[in-house]
């Protein structure tokens, strides 16, 4: 077995016992993600050089008998929408293309200290906007179990990678569903934390109050690894809570025995795979079988959730990106005058999903509109929250299928906003509320007959700053799913080596 | 057109930049002066990613501005954005207290005990600076920018359209200036830009009941421009009113240099800010507890030091608005009491010689050139008799160069009254010797001729003599 | 819903072509009559909730000055910048030398 193919939890104990070093495992990915980065394209920017350095000094200070951190020699590839300085941050934008951070996000500055090792960033939907990586300035990635495919988005990047074995680890962010989703489309682990559980403080701003980084891992155990090492106050991001920070690795063998997990029906109502849909009940039938008391149960704003998302994060949307104007940084349009040199900055640098979502924003938010739109989206979020209030009080999970679909084709969607948009129904709630979830792999479903078997996901929503329930339920499902469906995950990385270089299709309407 | 037939109403918008140390969302330094975009970073600087963090500082020097000003403060506010494109406004957006400001309801009262209503103050973060290249505004290719402002705090404090007259507006800010100042809630600087005001002029016929159209006038960086710019629209606007002409809503820029006030946009298209609150931001919340502490750490505000000079210390009220320019000049005046300074001739060596020179220097009252120690000092000299009120006045020079105390001055320089009857002796003999016709005159009952000895005496000491030891001798030496 | 596509792309400074403007109008059409179902639910007295963390209170932090960034660092990132200022085209009329990066 190659080291690549070993999870972060295997890695991590033979780098601290000394078996392998740091930059043995960097080796390992780096060859991996030559031979598969040409088909996939995870990556906007590999940064192989600091990578070497990094896995350097994390085998130094092992040599040195000095403790490495507890994510000792972990390749981590980056979200393009995360601060890593000395690096470029194009957030998958021409309007940022060539800007290079002077600072660190939290996040990154968090796990650099505990032994990581950067690799790159990743591909991503321009500005975390999208649902399947396609609108990005760079070209769109691809799914490693169809390459017809989209990865989901907008962390399709990050996504990718760890499913197709090019890093252990990566962050993404999730605003609507951009950690979850690319997660079930691409059959790795992604959580998206409670918000207010980890520092916004350098990830790029999308909507303010719904953002959240979080990890992608090929099991749950892996992504509680990098929990651990992100969570926390931070006294740059004022909307960190102070709660102390689990030790969630130590918390995966919580008995999950007599939990009551919450079934919402409205929730149901929306998948439209009928596989999705089957594969779904069958993972309900093996949670109960952990002594999970599975029972429906009723969250009934969930299908005004869309429309309220798609209000306010438009709306903070457009406040945080007005920044880009081509005056401080970033890509500045030749012009006569300085209101030409906005409308043509801003006119060409963004694409068109940015550009849709600022304009909607920037209506809800105008004179005249803000009451009947933001406002009263504000409003309709309160109740959304009640509703997982109470659904909570009664229920210690909640679950759902994470998307009402498996992976589409590469522009199938793309120019519909509405049909793109449905990609988030089951996700956008959770971010309304701003509680964690985890989507965990639970199934295939086989939406073309003769096409390859696509993975379908698991969401794991839990209470406010209960991670560890989550997890704990999820690491219990995964044992009990392992058995069939690590080896569909080998099975398909192998053949992943075999198939063709895939071209760099860049969409013309960026 | 009849002067009287018109009435003026101005509302006044004040930016006064807090004395914090650093800026209201990050920790880069709000130092006045250093050199362009050095006390930047990412927060300040808009960089994509960054987030703010308010400053403790800032929202208790609110408070005390409130509080200074008479302003009810809110146990619970809120910050928004305001959102537009500007380049010295990095993130496109500034953050500000619109829908639930920190404090409302204050109100200065005039010396003639109108008040002038605050409606709010509010808390918010000042922009860059831009400078434009070339010439102008109006022939400059490109505009340069300095983001060491960006993000120093500010309260904006607004004012009802109380005002009615260019003097009540002189008067307003100046009570509003002496107040922050005494709090120390700003240097309140004008040519700093650490005190900005912009004005909302309206003219109305006297007795109509609806508020004349609003203009509202900009670039006012001194008081005297802003009675200026206040006088010259109400000539305007009064005569386009007596015209029948219709007054356009608008922004209008005064031009100090040709005295006139120059439209710059028209208000119709008003700016659509789209504020929403901050969501990077929770609600402001403070307790009584902590207002309370901040009232109880008030230091005396202006009017409070005037009754006290008066009533306790029994200055004239002219001293007592004179001292109280400056939060600095009555720690002065206070200290040199303190040491056993009488009130009265502190203060009028204060008002006197000691403002004359500063004004002379241009020196501000943060730098006053003597310690209250040496003033007190040299009035001991005087009243002790061993200089003269005259002498006094080279001696405070001397004080204000060297630093030196003024016994030390006094004795280098042998600036001692001559009391001792010796030497007096030898000068009076020789001035009654030289005055023959005089003495006689004296001597034949004239007793006014006396004063013109005494000066010759003083004239030949080259000042030094005690006039009334010299006044006697003169007496006993030609009458005996 | 009519959308004043126009003036909201000048309140947003974007540059659209017609063909753009017309696809973000009636997309944005389309995603404005789907909303109109909100206007059913009753939202009478509920608070806005504007924020989604457990943090209530502002939080306070001392004033205490930090180094911030180095001048060179600001001004490299800046498309254009003069001696120690970051340097934009000014406001005014059209028909000068184009300025910019590009
Ligand atoms: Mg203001
Ligand atoms: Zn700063």
């Amino acid at each position: 077995m190659e080291i690549w193919e070993l999870g972060a939890k295997n890695i991590r104990e033979q780098v601290l016992r000394k078996e392998i070093s740091a930059q043995e495992v960097l080796d390992s990915f780096l060859a991996r993600t030559a031979e598969v980065e040409p088909k996939i394209h995870a990556y906007i920017e590999l940064i192989e050089p600091q990578a070497r350095l990094d896995a350097a000094r994390v085998d130094a200070l092992i040599m040195r008998g000095e403790d490495p951190g507890p994510l000792a020699g972990l390749p981590v590839a980056l979200k393009d929408n995360l601060n890593l300085k000395g690096v470029q941050c194009t957030c998958a934008s021409r309007i940022l293309e060539g800007y290079i951070s002077p600072y660190d996000a939290t996040a990154v500055k968090k796990l650099r200290k505990a032994g990581a090792v950067f690799t790159g960033k990743t591909n991503c939907d321009e500005f975390a906007m999208g649902s399947s990586t396609e609108n990005s300035a760079f070209g769109v990635t691809r799914n490693p179990w169809d390459l017809q495919r989209v990865p989901g988005g907008s962390s399709g990047g990050s996504a990718a990678a760890v499913a197709a074995g090019m890093a252990p680890l990566s962050l993404g962010s999730d605003t609507g569903g951009s950690i979850r989703q690319p997660a079930s489309f691409t059959g790795v682990c992604g959580l998206k934390p409670t918000y207010g559980r980890v520092s916004r403080y350098g990830l790029v701003a999308f909507g303010s109050s719904l953002d959240q980084i979080g990890p992608f891992g090929n099991s749950v155990w892996d992504c509680a690894l990098a929990l651990e090492a992100i969570a926390g106050e931070d006294p740059r991001d004022g909307t960190t809570s102070k709660r102390p920070v689990p030790r969630y690795t130590e918390g995966l063998k919580r008995p999950v025995k007599g939990l009551v997990a919450g079934v919402p029906r409205e929730m149901m109502e929306l998948v439209t795979d009928p596989g999705v849909r089957r594969e779904f009940e069958r993972a309900l039938k093996i949670i109960s079988d952990l002594g999970v008391t599975v029972v429906e149960t009723s969250l009934p704003t969930t299908e005004y959730c869309l429309d309220v998302y798609y209000i306010i994060a438009p709306s903070e949307a457009s406040s945080n990106l007005a920044r880009f104007d081509g005056v401080r940084y970033g890509r500045r349009a030749k012009a006569r005058d300085l209101d030409e040199m906005y409308y043509e900055t801003r006119g060409q640098g963004f694409g068109i999903e940015v550009q849709r979502r600022i304009m909607l924003g920037t209506f809800a938010l105008s004179a005249g509109y803000y009451d009947a739109y933001y406002l009263r989206a504000a409003r309709i979020r309160t109740l959304v929250r009640r509703d997982f209030d109470k659904a909570f009080a009664a229920h210690d999970v909640l679950l759902s299928p994470t998307a009402p679909m498996v992976a589409f084709k590469i522009g199938e969607r793309v120019d519909d906003p509405l049909a793109m948009y449905a990609a988030d129904v089951l996700t956008v709630p959770v971010n309304l509320a701003g509680i964690p979830a985890l989507s965990v792999p639970c199934g295939f479903s086989r939406p073309d007959e003769s096409g390859p078997e696509l993975p379908c996901g698991l969401q794991i929503m839990g209470k406010p700053y209960d991670e560890e329930t989550v997890l704990a339920l999820g690491y219990a499902f995964e044992e009990a799913c392992s058995d069939w469906f690590v080896p569909k995950t080998a099975a398909m990385r192998k053949s992943l080596s075999s198939q063709e270089e895939c071209e760099v299709v860049v969409r013309d309407t960026i | 057109m009849s002067e009287t037939q018109y009435e003026l109403n101005v509302g006044l918008e004040v930016h006064v930049e807090l004395a914090t140390a650093s800026k209201m969302f990050c920790r880069c330094k709000t130092k006045f002066g250093d050199p362009p975009n050095t006390n930047v970073c990412p927060v300040c600087m808009g960089l994509p990613g960054a987030l703010p963090v308010a400053n403790e500082e800032a929202v208790r020097l609110g408070v005390m501005a409130a509080l200074a000003l008479n302003c009810r403060v809110n146990l619970s506010s809120r910050f928004d954005r305001k959102n537009y494109f500007y380049p010295d406004l990095p993130k496109a957006y500034q953050i500000s207290q619109f829908e639930e400001p920190l404090a409302v309801s204050g109100y200065v009262e005039l010396a003639s005990g109108k008040r002038i209503r605050i409606r709010r103050l509010h808390l918010e973060e000042d922009a860059g600076k831009s400078m434009h290249a070339g010439d102008d505004i109006t022939t400059a290719s490109y505009s340069l920018l300095d983001y060491n402002r960006s993000g120093v705090p500010l309260a904006e404090i607004v004012s009802e359209p109380d005002i009615s007259s260019p003097e009540e507006a002189r008067e307003y800010l100046e009570k509003m200036q002496r107040t922050l100042r005494f709090a120390g809630v700003s240097d309140v600087k004008m040519e700093e830009g650490s005190m900005r005001v912009d004005c909302n002029v309206s003219v109305r016929r006297k007795g109509e009941a609806q508020m004349g159209v609003p203009v509202e006038l900009k670039n006012l960086s001194s008081f005297r421009a802003v009675t200026r710019a206040l006088a010259y629209e109400y000539d305007r606007q009064s005569r386009l009113i007596e015209q029948g002409k219709r007054i356009a809503r608008e922004t209008r820029h005064w031009d100090e240099d040709k005295g006139v006030t120059v439209s710059l946009r028209a208000k119709e298209s008003s700016q659509d800010y789209r504020y929403f609150p901050d969501p990077d931001l929770p609600r402001l919340e403070l307790d009584e507890a902590f207002i309370e502490s901040v009232q109880r750490a008030m230091p005396r505000l202006p009017n409070q030091v005037v009754d006290f000079y008066v009533n306790v210390l029994g200055l004239p009220k002219y001293d007592a608005e004179v001292l109280t320019v400056d939060p600095n000049l009555v720690k002065f005046f206070d200290r040199c009491v303190e040491l056993g300074g009488e009130p009265k001739p502190v203060s009028n060596w204060l008002m006197g010689d000691i403002m004359a020179y500063m004004n002379a220097k241009g020196l501000s009252y943060d730098t006053i050139p003597v310690t209250p120690e040496n003033l007190v000092a040299m009035l001991g000299l005087i009243k002790d008799g061993v200089i003269s009120g005259k002498i006094a006045k080279d001696v405070l020079i001397k004080m204000f160069e060297t630093g030196k105390a003024p016994g030390d001055i006094v004795k280098e320089e042998g600036l001692e009254q001559v009391s001792d009857d010796a030497s007096l002796s030898v000068i009076v003999d020789s001035v009654i010797a030289a005055n023959p016709e005089v003495v006689a005159q004296f001597k034949a009952g004239k007793d006014k001729v006396l004063g013109f000895l005494v000066g010759q005496v003083m004239k030949a000491s080259k000042g030094r003599a005690n006039p009334a030891k010299v006044n006697i001798m003169l007496r006993e030496k030609i009458l005996s | 819903m009519k959308i004043d596509v126009k003036h909201v792309a000048d309140l947003a400074r974007l540059k659209l072509s017609e063909d753009e403007m017309r696809r973000l109008e009636k997309d944005l059409e389309s995603i404005l009559l789907r909303m109109e179902r909100l206007k059913a639910l009753d939202v009478e007295g509920v608070e806005p909730t504007f924020g989604a963390g457990d943090v209530q209170r502002l939080v306070l932090d001392q004033d205490r000055p930090a180094p911030g960034l180095p001048r060179e660092e600001v001004l490299k990132l800046a498309p254009s910048s003069e001696g120690p200022y970051v340097s934009v085209p000014r406001e005014g009329t059209p028909g000068d030398a184009p300025q910019g990066s590009e």
